[in-house]
Protein backbone atom coordinates (compact mmCIF):
# COMPACT_ATOMS: atom_id res chain seq x y z
CA UNK A 1 0.00 0.00 0.00
CA UNK A 2 1.07 3.30 -1.25
CA UNK A 3 2.20 5.71 1.80
CA UNK A 4 0.35 9.49 1.84
CA UNK A 5 1.57 12.81 2.63
CA UNK A 6 -1.46 15.38 2.19
CA UNK A 7 0.13 19.40 0.56
CA UNK A 8 -1.93 22.02 0.99
CA UNK A 9 -0.58 25.60 -0.63
CA UNK A 10 -2.67 28.54 1.45
CA UNK A 11 -2.86 32.28 1.14
CA UNK A 12 -4.87 34.11 3.36
CA UNK A 13 -7.09 31.03 4.14
CA UNK A 14 -7.60 31.28 8.11
CA UNK A 15 -11.54 30.82 7.32
CA UNK A 16 -11.30 27.44 5.99
CA UNK A 17 -7.55 26.07 6.84
CA UNK A 18 -8.28 24.72 9.89
CA UNK A 19 -11.21 22.52 9.26
CA UNK A 20 -9.41 21.06 5.82
CA UNK A 21 -6.98 20.30 8.05
CA UNK A 22 -9.06 18.15 9.89
CA UNK A 23 -11.18 17.23 7.11
CA UNK A 24 -7.16 15.37 6.03
CA UNK A 25 -6.70 13.77 9.04
CA UNK A 26 -10.27 12.31 9.67
CA UNK A 27 -9.69 10.39 6.57
CA UNK A 28 -10.03 6.55 6.62
CA UNK A 29 -6.65 6.73 4.51
CA UNK A 30 -3.69 6.59 6.71
CA UNK A 31 -1.29 9.57 6.09
CA UNK A 32 2.29 10.19 7.25
CA UNK A 33 1.43 14.19 7.44
CA UNK A 34 -0.23 17.00 6.74
CA UNK A 35 1.87 20.19 5.98
CA UNK A 36 0.85 23.43 5.08
CA UNK A 37 3.08 25.73 3.23
CA UNK A 38 1.40 29.21 4.18
CA UNK A 39 2.63 31.71 1.51
CA UNK A 40 3.01 35.30 2.13
CA UNK A 41 0.17 34.87 4.49
CA UNK A 42 -0.92 38.10 6.68
CA UNK A 43 -3.47 36.34 8.54
CA UNK A 44 -4.11 33.43 10.86
CA UNK A 45 -3.40 30.65 8.73
CA UNK A 46 -0.29 29.39 9.46
CA UNK A 47 -1.47 29.52 13.55
CA UNK A 48 -5.01 27.95 12.60
CA UNK A 49 -2.99 25.16 10.49
CA UNK A 50 -1.03 24.32 13.57
CA UNK A 51 -3.86 24.49 15.84
CA UNK A 52 -5.90 21.69 13.65
CA UNK A 53 -2.23 19.54 13.48
CA UNK A 54 -0.60 20.35 10.22
CA UNK A 55 3.13 20.95 10.13
CA UNK A 56 3.31 24.11 9.06
CA UNK A 57 6.13 25.86 6.39
CA UNK A 58 5.98 29.63 6.56
CA UNK A 59 7.08 31.35 2.91
CA UNK A 60 7.06 34.79 1.01
CA UNK A 61 6.92 33.08 -2.62
CA UNK A 62 2.92 34.73 -3.13
CA UNK A 63 3.17 31.61 -5.83
CA UNK A 64 2.17 28.11 -5.14
CA UNK A 65 4.06 26.11 -7.68
CA UNK A 66 7.74 27.63 -5.87
CA UNK A 67 5.66 27.25 -2.39
CA UNK A 68 4.87 23.87 -3.08
CA UNK A 69 8.39 22.92 -4.24
CA UNK A 70 9.76 24.42 -0.93
CA UNK A 71 8.46 21.34 0.68
CA UNK A 72 8.71 18.54 -2.04
CA UNK A 73 12.49 17.89 -1.34
CA UNK A 74 11.23 17.03 2.58
CA UNK A 75 8.63 14.33 1.10
CA UNK A 76 9.71 10.57 1.67
CA UNK A 77 5.81 9.44 0.84
CA UNK A 78 5.16 7.57 -2.03
CA UNK A 79 2.56 9.87 -2.86
CA UNK A 80 1.39 13.32 -2.29
CA UNK A 81 -2.23 14.19 -1.93
CA UNK A 82 -2.78 18.03 -2.92
CA UNK A 83 -5.65 20.29 -1.61
CA UNK A 84 -6.06 24.12 -2.23
CA UNK A 85 -6.79 25.98 0.64
CA UNK A 86 -10.14 26.57 0.17
CA UNK A 87 -11.01 23.17 -0.78
CA UNK A 88 -12.35 20.65 1.56
CA UNK A 89 -12.55 16.95 0.60
CA UNK A 90 -15.08 14.64 1.37
CA UNK A 91 -14.67 11.91 3.83
CA UNK A 92 -13.67 8.98 1.70
CA UNK A 93 -11.82 11.61 -1.40
CA UNK A 94 -8.36 10.59 -0.45
CA UNK A 95 -9.20 6.87 0.21
CA UNK A 96 -10.71 6.66 -3.62
CA UNK A 97 -7.92 8.38 -5.22
CA UNK A 98 -5.39 6.05 -3.63
CA UNK A 99 -7.34 3.10 -4.68
CA UNK A 100 -7.04 4.34 -8.05
CA UNK A 101 -3.17 4.70 -7.63
CA UNK A 102 -2.80 1.34 -5.94
CA UNK A 103 -5.04 -0.83 -7.56
CA UNK A 104 -5.34 0.53 -11.34
CA UNK A 105 -1.17 1.88 -11.74
CA UNK A 106 -2.20 5.25 -12.12
CA UNK A 107 0.37 7.65 -11.48
CA UNK A 108 -1.66 10.82 -10.79
CA UNK A 109 -5.06 11.17 -10.71
CA UNK A 110 -7.80 13.89 -9.65
CA UNK A 111 -10.88 14.16 -7.81
CA UNK A 112 -14.07 15.71 -8.80
CA UNK A 113 -14.36 19.44 -7.60
CA UNK A 114 -17.95 21.06 -6.64
CA UNK A 115 -19.09 24.19 -5.35
CA UNK A 116 -18.98 24.62 -1.41
CA UNK A 117 -21.55 27.56 -1.64
CA UNK A 118 -24.82 26.20 -1.74
CA UNK A 119 -26.04 28.83 -4.09
CA UNK A 120 -25.97 32.04 -6.43
CA UNK A 121 -26.33 32.71 -10.02
CA UNK A 122 -22.34 31.54 -10.91
CA UNK A 123 -22.24 29.08 -7.94
CA UNK A 124 -25.09 26.98 -9.85
CA UNK A 125 -23.54 27.35 -13.25
CA UNK A 126 -20.48 26.08 -12.31
CA UNK A 127 -21.97 23.03 -10.43
CA UNK A 128 -23.97 22.61 -13.81
CA UNK A 129 -20.24 22.27 -15.44
CA UNK A 130 -18.36 20.56 -12.76
CA UNK A 131 -21.13 18.38 -12.40
CA UNK A 132 -21.20 17.87 -16.26
CA UNK A 133 -17.83 16.82 -16.52
CA UNK A 134 -17.59 14.42 -13.75
CA UNK A 135 -20.39 12.51 -15.99
CA UNK A 136 -19.32 12.96 -19.39
CA UNK A 137 -16.52 14.65 -20.82
CA UNK A 138 -13.69 14.13 -18.19
CA UNK A 139 -14.40 10.59 -18.11
CA UNK A 140 -13.91 10.40 -22.36
CA UNK A 141 -11.26 12.04 -21.73
CA UNK A 142 -9.59 9.49 -18.85
CA UNK A 143 -11.04 6.58 -21.65
CA UNK A 144 -8.89 8.01 -24.65
CA UNK A 145 -5.96 8.66 -22.05
CA UNK A 146 -5.52 12.14 -22.20
CA UNK A 147 -6.63 14.00 -19.09
CA UNK A 148 -6.67 17.52 -20.39
CA UNK A 149 -6.10 18.44 -16.72
CA UNK A 150 -5.19 16.86 -13.06
CA UNK A 151 -7.59 19.61 -11.37
CA UNK A 152 -4.98 21.30 -8.86
CA UNK A 153 -7.68 21.81 -6.20
CA UNK A 154 -7.72 18.22 -5.78
CA UNK A 155 -5.00 15.72 -6.49
CA UNK A 156 -2.47 12.74 -5.66
CA UNK A 157 0.42 12.38 -7.83
CA UNK A 158 3.34 9.99 -7.14
CA UNK A 159 6.24 11.69 -5.32
CA UNK A 160 8.54 10.36 -8.04
CA UNK A 161 6.49 11.44 -11.05
CA UNK A 162 6.46 15.17 -10.02
CA UNK A 163 10.05 14.86 -9.02
CA UNK A 164 10.87 13.49 -12.35
CA UNK A 165 9.13 16.28 -14.11
CA UNK A 166 11.28 18.90 -12.44
CA UNK A 167 8.58 19.32 -9.45
CA UNK A 168 5.96 21.53 -9.78
CA UNK A 169 5.80 23.93 -12.78
CA UNK A 170 5.85 27.62 -12.28
CA UNK A 171 6.36 30.27 -14.81
CA UNK A 172 2.68 29.80 -16.20
CA UNK A 173 -0.67 31.02 -15.18
CA UNK A 174 -2.01 27.73 -14.70
CA UNK A 175 0.41 25.48 -13.14
CA UNK A 176 -1.92 22.60 -12.95
CA UNK A 177 -2.23 22.58 -16.52
CA UNK A 178 1.53 22.55 -16.83
CA UNK A 179 2.18 19.73 -14.59
CA UNK A 180 -0.47 17.70 -15.74
CA UNK A 181 1.13 18.11 -19.77
CA UNK A 182 4.26 17.31 -18.07
CA UNK A 183 3.28 14.26 -17.21
CA UNK A 184 1.85 13.01 -20.20
CA UNK A 185 4.79 14.34 -22.10
CA UNK A 186 7.04 11.98 -20.02
CA UNK A 187 4.63 8.79 -20.38
CA UNK A 188 2.74 8.79 -17.13
CA UNK A 189 -0.43 6.95 -16.80
CA UNK A 190 -3.03 9.63 -15.78
CA UNK A 191 -6.46 8.83 -14.43
CA UNK A 192 -9.55 10.96 -13.09
CA UNK A 193 -10.88 9.23 -9.85
CA UNK A 194 -14.66 10.69 -10.39
CA UNK A 195 -15.82 8.87 -7.57
CA UNK A 196 -14.02 10.97 -5.70
CA UNK A 197 -14.90 14.89 -4.18
CA UNK A 198 -13.72 17.84 -3.06
CA UNK A 199 -15.90 21.00 -2.34
CA UNK A 200 -14.07 24.08 -3.06
CA UNK A 201 -14.69 27.58 -2.72
CA UNK A 202 -16.40 28.65 -6.48
CA UNK A 203 -16.15 32.77 -7.29
CA UNK A 204 -19.49 34.28 -6.50
CA UNK A 205 -19.82 37.93 -8.04
CA UNK A 206 -19.32 38.70 -12.06
CA UNK A 207 -15.76 40.26 -11.45
CA UNK A 208 -14.22 37.65 -9.44
CA UNK A 209 -15.37 34.69 -11.58
CA UNK A 210 -14.45 36.80 -14.87
CA UNK A 211 -10.83 37.14 -13.18
CA UNK A 212 -10.77 33.74 -12.89
CA UNK A 213 -12.30 32.86 -16.09
CA UNK A 214 -9.50 35.17 -18.05
CA UNK A 215 -6.94 33.42 -15.79
CA UNK A 216 -7.83 29.89 -16.50
CA UNK A 217 -8.44 30.93 -20.53
CA UNK A 218 -4.98 32.55 -20.89
CA UNK A 219 -3.26 29.70 -19.15
CA UNK A 220 -5.02 27.29 -21.20
CA UNK A 221 -3.36 29.27 -24.36
CA UNK A 222 -0.17 29.68 -22.69
CA UNK A 223 -0.06 25.28 -21.98
CA UNK A 224 -1.54 24.24 -25.59
CA UNK A 225 1.01 27.03 -26.96
CA UNK A 226 4.29 25.43 -24.64
CA UNK A 227 2.80 21.44 -25.36
CA UNK A 228 2.06 21.87 -28.96
CA UNK A 229 4.60 19.16 -29.79
CA UNK A 230 2.42 16.93 -27.33
CA UNK A 231 -1.08 18.20 -29.06
CA UNK A 232 -0.06 16.25 -31.71
CA UNK A 233 -0.15 12.77 -30.34
CA UNK A 234 -4.00 11.31 -31.82
CA UNK A 235 -5.18 11.39 -28.54
CA UNK A 236 -4.44 15.00 -27.37
CA UNK A 237 -5.39 16.06 -31.15
CA UNK A 238 -8.46 14.33 -30.36
CA UNK A 239 -9.49 16.46 -27.14
CA UNK A 240 -7.96 19.26 -27.62
CA UNK A 241 -9.02 19.65 -31.13
CA UNK A 242 -13.09 18.82 -30.02
CA UNK A 243 -12.69 21.15 -27.39
CA UNK A 244 -11.67 24.00 -30.03
CA UNK A 245 -14.20 22.76 -31.90
CA UNK A 246 -16.91 23.22 -29.63
CA UNK A 247 -15.31 26.52 -28.75
CA UNK A 248 -15.63 28.37 -32.31
CA UNK A 249 -18.50 26.05 -33.05
CA UNK A 250 -20.92 27.80 -30.27
CA UNK A 251 -21.32 30.98 -32.39
CA UNK A 252 -21.29 29.36 -35.97
CA UNK A 253 -24.18 27.31 -34.63
CA UNK A 254 -26.43 30.46 -32.93
CA UNK A 255 -25.67 32.40 -35.96
CA UNK A 256 -27.38 29.92 -38.31
CA UNK A 257 -30.19 29.75 -36.46
CA UNK A 258 -30.80 33.55 -36.64
CA UNK A 259 -29.78 32.88 -40.42
CA UNK A 260 -32.97 30.53 -40.60
CA UNK A 261 -34.95 32.30 -38.39
CA UNK A 262 -34.91 35.63 -40.31
CA UNK A 263 -34.62 34.58 -43.65
CA UNK A 264 -37.36 31.45 -43.65
CA UNK A 265 -34.44 29.21 -45.60
CA UNK A 266 -33.24 26.28 -44.87
CA UNK A 267 -36.09 24.45 -43.20
CA UNK A 268 -34.52 20.57 -43.31
CA UNK A 269 -30.81 21.55 -41.60
CA UNK A 270 -32.55 23.94 -39.13
CA UNK A 271 -35.19 20.89 -38.23
CA UNK A 272 -32.27 18.83 -37.85
CA UNK A 273 -30.04 21.29 -35.31
CA UNK A 274 -33.08 21.87 -33.46
CA UNK A 275 -33.76 18.25 -32.97
CA UNK A 276 -29.96 18.17 -31.77
CA UNK A 277 -30.11 21.07 -29.71
CA UNK A 278 -32.74 19.87 -27.35
CA UNK A 279 -31.52 16.26 -27.38
CA UNK A 280 -28.26 17.64 -26.36
CA UNK A 281 -29.76 20.32 -23.58
CA UNK A 282 -31.99 16.87 -22.31
CA UNK A 283 -29.09 14.81 -22.12
CA UNK A 284 -27.07 17.74 -20.26
CA UNK A 285 -29.68 17.84 -18.07
CA UNK A 286 -30.45 14.52 -17.45
CA UNK A 287 -26.38 13.74 -16.81
CA UNK A 288 -25.75 16.33 -14.29
CA UNK A 289 -28.90 15.41 -12.76
CA UNK A 290 -27.53 12.14 -11.54
CA UNK A 291 -24.72 13.56 -10.11
CA UNK A 292 -26.15 16.75 -7.88
CA UNK A 293 -30.04 16.11 -8.14
CA UNK A 294 -32.79 16.79 -10.42
CA UNK A 295 -33.35 20.23 -8.81
CA UNK A 296 -29.76 21.44 -8.32
CA UNK A 297 -29.61 20.23 -12.75
CA UNK A 298 -32.33 22.42 -13.41
CA UNK A 299 -31.80 25.45 -11.33
CA UNK A 300 -28.02 25.18 -12.81
CA UNK A 301 -29.14 24.93 -16.85
CA UNK A 302 -30.29 28.41 -17.02
CA UNK A 303 -26.90 30.10 -15.89
CA UNK A 304 -24.81 27.25 -17.01
CA UNK A 305 -26.47 28.39 -20.60
CA UNK A 306 -26.15 31.53 -20.89
CA UNK A 307 -22.65 31.75 -19.04
CA UNK A 308 -21.32 29.39 -21.49
CA UNK A 309 -21.66 32.13 -24.05
CA UNK A 310 -19.23 34.40 -22.24
CA UNK A 311 -16.92 31.70 -20.99
CA UNK A 312 -16.44 31.08 -25.03
CA UNK A 313 -15.61 34.29 -26.01
CA UNK A 314 -13.34 34.60 -22.77
CA UNK A 315 -11.11 31.92 -23.84
CA UNK A 316 -11.32 33.25 -27.28
CA UNK A 317 -9.96 36.13 -26.44
CA UNK A 318 -7.35 34.99 -24.63
CA UNK A 319 -6.54 32.43 -27.69
CA UNK A 320 -5.90 35.45 -30.00
CA UNK A 321 -4.08 37.46 -27.11
CA UNK A 322 -1.88 34.79 -26.24
CA UNK A 323 -1.15 33.62 -29.50
CA UNK A 324 -1.49 35.80 -32.17
CA UNK A 325 -0.66 39.05 -29.94
CA UNK A 326 1.79 37.47 -28.31
CA UNK A 327 0.41 39.79 -24.76
CA UNK A 328 0.45 37.32 -21.97
CA UNK A 329 -1.27 36.94 -18.35
CA UNK A 330 0.97 36.91 -16.02
CA UNK A 331 -0.41 37.62 -12.87
CA UNK A 332 -2.36 35.68 -10.42
CA UNK A 333 -5.20 36.54 -9.80
CA UNK A 334 -8.95 35.53 -8.25
CA UNK A 335 -10.53 35.77 -4.54
CA UNK A 336 -7.45 37.34 -3.30
CA UNK A 337 -8.34 40.65 -5.74
CA UNK A 338 -4.76 41.02 -7.02
CA UNK A 339 -4.63 43.44 -10.07
CA UNK A 340 -4.32 41.44 -13.64
CA UNK A 341 -0.92 42.28 -15.40
CA UNK A 342 -0.72 41.31 -18.87
CA UNK A 343 2.75 41.85 -21.00
CA UNK A 344 3.12 44.04 -23.67
CA UNK A 345 3.55 43.24 -27.09
CA UNK A 346 6.62 42.82 -28.27
CA UNK A 347 8.34 45.28 -30.81
CA UNK A 348 9.34 42.38 -32.76
CA UNK A 349 6.34 41.19 -33.15
CA UNK A 350 4.63 45.24 -33.42
CA UNK A 351 5.85 45.08 -36.65
CA UNK A 352 5.50 41.44 -38.00
CA UNK A 353 1.91 41.96 -37.40
CA UNK A 354 1.89 45.84 -39.08
CA UNK A 355 3.73 44.27 -42.17
CA UNK A 356 0.82 41.32 -42.34
CA UNK A 357 -1.87 43.96 -41.74
CA UNK A 358 -0.04 46.42 -44.47
CA UNK A 359 0.27 42.96 -46.87
CA UNK A 360 -3.26 42.16 -46.71
CA UNK A 361 -4.79 45.49 -46.90
CA UNK A 362 -2.10 45.95 -50.13
CA UNK A 363 -3.31 42.75 -51.70
CA UNK A 364 -7.05 44.25 -51.12
CA UNK A 365 -6.61 47.44 -52.93
CA UNK A 366 -4.45 45.14 -55.60
CA UNK A 367 -7.86 42.95 -56.49
CA UNK A 368 -10.42 44.46 -55.75
CA UNK A 369 -10.84 46.03 -58.65
CA UNK A 370 -11.60 42.37 -60.43
CA UNK A 371 -13.57 40.97 -57.99
CA UNK A 372 -15.90 43.76 -58.27
CA UNK B 1 -14.79 23.46 -16.97
CA UNK B 2 -11.45 22.86 -14.48
CA UNK B 3 -9.71 25.09 -16.55
CA UNK B 4 -9.90 24.40 -20.63
CA UNK B 5 -12.87 25.14 -22.33
CA UNK B 6 -16.41 23.73 -21.92
CA UNK B 7 -16.83 20.27 -24.05
CA UNK B 8 -20.25 20.92 -25.19
CA UNK B 9 -21.60 20.44 -29.12
CA UNK B 10 -20.53 18.49 -31.70
CA UNK B 11 -17.20 18.53 -30.67
CA UNK B 12 -17.88 16.44 -27.69
CA UNK B 13 -20.23 13.97 -29.33
CA UNK B 14 -16.77 13.15 -31.74
CA UNK B 15 -15.18 12.71 -28.29
CA UNK B 16 -17.98 10.59 -27.07
CA UNK B 17 -18.11 8.31 -29.82
CA UNK B 18 -14.04 7.38 -29.92
CA UNK B 19 -14.63 6.99 -26.50
CA UNK B 20 -16.84 4.88 -26.38
CA UNK B 21 -15.60 3.00 -29.26
CA UNK B 22 -12.35 2.23 -26.90
CA UNK B 23 -14.03 1.87 -23.97
CA UNK B 24 -17.48 -0.42 -25.02
CA UNK B 25 -20.57 -0.51 -23.80
CA UNK B 26 -19.56 -0.79 -20.48
CA UNK B 27 -18.03 2.28 -21.03
CA UNK B 28 -20.93 3.66 -22.18
CA UNK B 29 -23.17 1.91 -19.37
CA UNK B 30 -20.73 3.75 -16.75
CA UNK B 31 -21.45 7.22 -18.07
CA UNK B 32 -25.40 7.40 -18.30
CA UNK B 33 -26.88 4.44 -16.31
CA UNK B 34 -24.91 4.46 -12.95
CA UNK B 35 -26.56 7.32 -10.96
CA UNK B 36 -24.04 8.68 -8.49
CA UNK B 37 -24.98 10.85 -6.13
CA UNK B 38 -22.10 13.45 -4.85
CA UNK B 39 -24.45 14.47 -2.38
Amino acid sequence: MLSATVLIPAHNEEGLIGELVHACLDQPYPLDEVIVVADACTDATAARAREAGARVVEVHYQDKATSQNEVLGSIQSDVIIGFDGDTKPEPDCIELMMEDLNERGYDATCSTILPMQPRGFFIRARRFSYALGRRWWRLCQAQVGCIQVLTGASYAFKTSVIKSVGGFPSGLISADMDATWAMHAAGYKLGYTAKAVALTVDPETFTVWRAQMRRWASGYAQNMAKYRRQILRPSALLVVGTAVFDLFSLFWGYAFVIYAIATGHAHTLFGVYMVFFVAHIVLNITLVATVVGAREALLGFVPWFFINFYTRWLYIAALLREWVLGRHYASWTGRQGRATVITPMTARRKVVLSSVAAALATTAAIFSPYVA
Amino acid sequence: MYGHPPHTGIGSLVLTLVASAKGGIGFLVRVIAHAQHAH
